[in-house]
């Protein structure tokens, strides 16, 4: 109960409530494990519950595994990512105060797109652009929340985030290359010694 | 041995009997609509070859054939290419039962002998005047069924054409008014018009081309010399025309490129073509490369028409407010199916199409499937609603898969106003109506069900917001009391 206030408290009120989080150890990892959690759960309820009319996919199946990389996998590929850029430009933040961070700062997305899910249910096209612009909202919203939590987190200026949020993306892109060409590699090493086996088996 | 031998070739013999039965169940090409997901959903055979005329049942050479046309009295006029050697070129005229009565290769013109050179198109009138594209040699050829000629349209002599424009008729049809229209090769202007005596009167049916902002930009600072490198965009060459009873033209464009291959023009060129189908497009298939060329178009006496893709061999056919109903054909060498399908046709319940390529004619005779949408159709556009949602209900027993089915069920309950009923069929076709026009589909049965929903339940809802307000207020006025109470006593207790 007094984690969910807390993390009510910098949805709403962001910079003293990462302040916070990060000075006053209030912040906790596993609640904003729990946030990423139920952002995927989000998903999948918005693909259950949302009406016909703003879900064609209602009735198809969900991809459990699927839906919870699609969060997870950005969620850490950001945090690593921001980690690695900021380290090198004296942020203050540790690895965990960037988890939290980034984590905390999702809350909007369920507190908005679950009863949006469940509003859907009573509106037809005529209230559509509604639906899209709280979505938006939800949205830009988190965003923001991650801007100011790494602002304060690694306690830098409007600039210095802004370029460190920048370069989180091309690291981002470096990390998904170098991850790509890993598993590439791998993947012909792997072909590579088959191949040597077959030959022997073949041989002798 | 004699008894396993004996077995075997019974058994040989009923896989070839089951084998045979299958053949003449099944025709040697698929038959299948579009989801509104762009899905291919397969469905039961619409139309089954039934025969299959050639140069045997003929009696003469189908050389290449490039057009035909039928009158009222069910004669029949197929127009032969021909080879390079004059007179090879002919119109092979026969009657309902397909015995060629006429065969003419040849006419009388200024007492001289003339043919016809690589012709393309035909037309005949209900007054029998036969109009023949005479494509190589660049004209038009009028004659009678005897083979007199009576009317030779050449370029017309108008300033409009320079010198060097090629006047090359590849198709041509012929109005109640008398109009000549012509699909001339290589002209992007549109379909020619003239008038009964071959005067050109001036194009219908051109495309205007969108001027895009982006690219006035780009022309008003590029040197002449890049505006020439940028992409020429031209207006669409059209492919056929087909002449409908009332007056109306259907038009194709054999081009992969162009936004509406088919269309329908009425005598002002403006498109008619209603596309209000659930799939939102009249087009061929749904690929992004080698899409569907088509090649000719003919409409049915219920509105429904079938489009030609000589490119997979398809036939298309939507209804007339642009719903697709079935697809089926292929490209092959057995029956029922095609080489190079250059023009099809329809009467009565038979589909006609002939084969360029495989130098013949394939009748196709629709079966109870496609019966059963065309008399659902035609109830609907009859105002019998009851009875085309029932007929929808049988074609959905055939065929469970068909979204259209649900949809047209969905939209009677809409008219009928059972909104709630029309939601759930709506959902079952996964017809959510589109966003702009909201006149049909889940969007407009839901908006309607919510007002009568709202309005039959006004009071409860009325009342328990009262209610709430009511509660709210005496939650309020307790709690008011009970920190009033609790003061009392703590000022009590100061005292003492």
């Amino acid at each position: 109960m007094e984690n969910l206030k807390i993390a009510l408290g910098i949805t709403l009120r962001p910079f003293s409530g990462f302040w916070d989080l990060k000075y006053e150890k209030k912040g906790k990892l596993k609640v904003a494990f729990l946030i990423i959690i139920g952002v995927a759960l989000t998903m999948i309820f918005e693909r259950r519950v949302s009406a016909f009319l703003f879900n064609p996919y209602r009735k198809l199946p969900v991809n459990l595994i699927s839906t919870f990389r699609n969060v997870i996998g950005p969620y850490i590929l950001f945090c690593v990512a921001n980690w690695s850029v900021t380290t090198l430009m004296d942020g203050e933040g540790k690895m965990s105060d960037i988890f939290m961070a980034v984590g905390y700062a999702m809350l909007p997305m369920i507190l908005i797109r679950i009863p949006l899910a469940i509003l859907t249910n009573v509106l037809t096209f005529d209230e559509a652009a509604m639906v899209t612009f709280l979505k938006n909202i939800a949205t830009f919203w988190s965003y923001f929340l991650v801007f100011s939590g790494i602002m304060t987190v690694h306690q830098y200026g409007m600039f210095k985030t802004l370029v460190t949020l920048f370069l989180t993306l091309v690291a981002c892109g470096v990390m998904i290359f170098i991850a790509i060409l890993f598993y590439n590699l791998l993947w012909q090493l792997v072909g590579f010694v088959g191949t040597i086996y077959t030959e022997l088996l073949l041989r002798f | 041995m004699r008894m396993k031998q004996l077995l075997a070739s019974v058994m040989l013999l009923v896989v070839l009997a089951s084998g045979i039965t299958t053949v003449a169940a099944q025709p040697p090409y698929k038959s299948y609509t579009y989801t509104l997901r762009d899905f291919d959903a397969p469905s039961p055979v619409p139309y089954m070859p039934v025969q299959i005329i050639d140069k045997n049942i003929l009696g003469v050479e189908l050389k290449e054939p490039q057009d035909f046309v039928y009158d009222a009295e069910g004669n029949f006029y197929i127009l032969t290419l021909g080879s390079t050697t004059q007179g090879s070129a002919s119109i092979v005229i026969t009657d309902k039962n397909w015995k060629v009565t006429k065969v003419i290769n040849t006419f009388k013109n200024n007492g001289k002998d003339d043919y016809f050179k690589k012709p393309t198109g035909l037309f005949v009138t209900q007054d029998k005047r036969i109009f023949v594209c005479d494509t190589d040699n660049k004209r038009v050829v009028v004659i009678d069924m005897d083979a007199n000629l009576l009317q030779i349209i050449e370029k017309p002599q108008v300033e409009f054409f320079y010198s060097d424009y090629e006047f090359t008729p590849r198709k041509v049809a012929v109005g109640n008014t008398g109009s000549i229209y012509l699909v001339v090769k290589n002209d992007y202007n549109g379909i020619m018009e003239m008038d009964a005596n071959g005067t050109f009167m001036g194009y219908i049916g051109s495309n205007r081309v969108a001027a895009n902002p982006l690219e006035l930009f780009w022309k008003s600072i590029f040197s002449q010399k890049q505006r020439d490198q940028m992409i020429q965009y031209v207006p669409i060459e059209y492919g056929n025309i087909h002449m409908e009873k009332n007056g109306f033209m259907f038009v194709v464009s054999p081009s992969e490129t162009v936004a509406q291959p088919v269309r329908r023009l009425n005598a002002g060129g403006r498109d008619i073509l209603i596309r209000k189908g659930y799939t939102g497009t009249v087009s061929g298939d749904r690929v992004t490369t080698n899409k569907s060329i088509f090649v000719d178009v003919t409409v049915d006496d219920w509105g429904i028409y079938s489009v030609l893709d000589q490119r997979r061999g398809r036939i298309f056919s939507f209804s007339s407010e642009g719903d697709l109903l079935y697809i089926f054909g292929n490209s092959a060498n057995q029956v029922g199916t095609f080489k190079t399908p250059v023009a099809i046709d329809t009467k009565d319940e038979k589909l006609y199409v002939l084969d360029s390529g495989n130098e013949n004619l394939s009748i196709f005779e629709m079966t109870d499937y496609a019966r059963l949408i065309k008399t659902a159709n035609k109830a609907y556009y009859d105002g019998e609603y009851d009875l085309s949602s029932q007929i929808w209900n049988q074609v959905l027993r055939i065929n469970a898969n068909f979204e259209l089915a649900y949809v047209q069920i969905g939209r009677v309950l809409l008219r009928k106003e059972q909104f709630k009923e029309a939601m759930e069929y709506f959902e079952l076709g996964n017809y959510r109506g589109s966003a702009t026009s909201r006149d049909n589909g889940y969007t407009k049965a839901m908006t309607e069900y919510r007002k009568d929903y709202l309005r039959d339940n006004f009071g409860i809802f009325a009342s328990s917001l009262l209610a709430a307000v009511a509660l709210l207020w005496l939650l309020r006025f307790l709690k008011r009391r009970k920190t009033a109470v609790k003061t009392d006593e703590n000022w009590e207790g100061d005292s003492a």
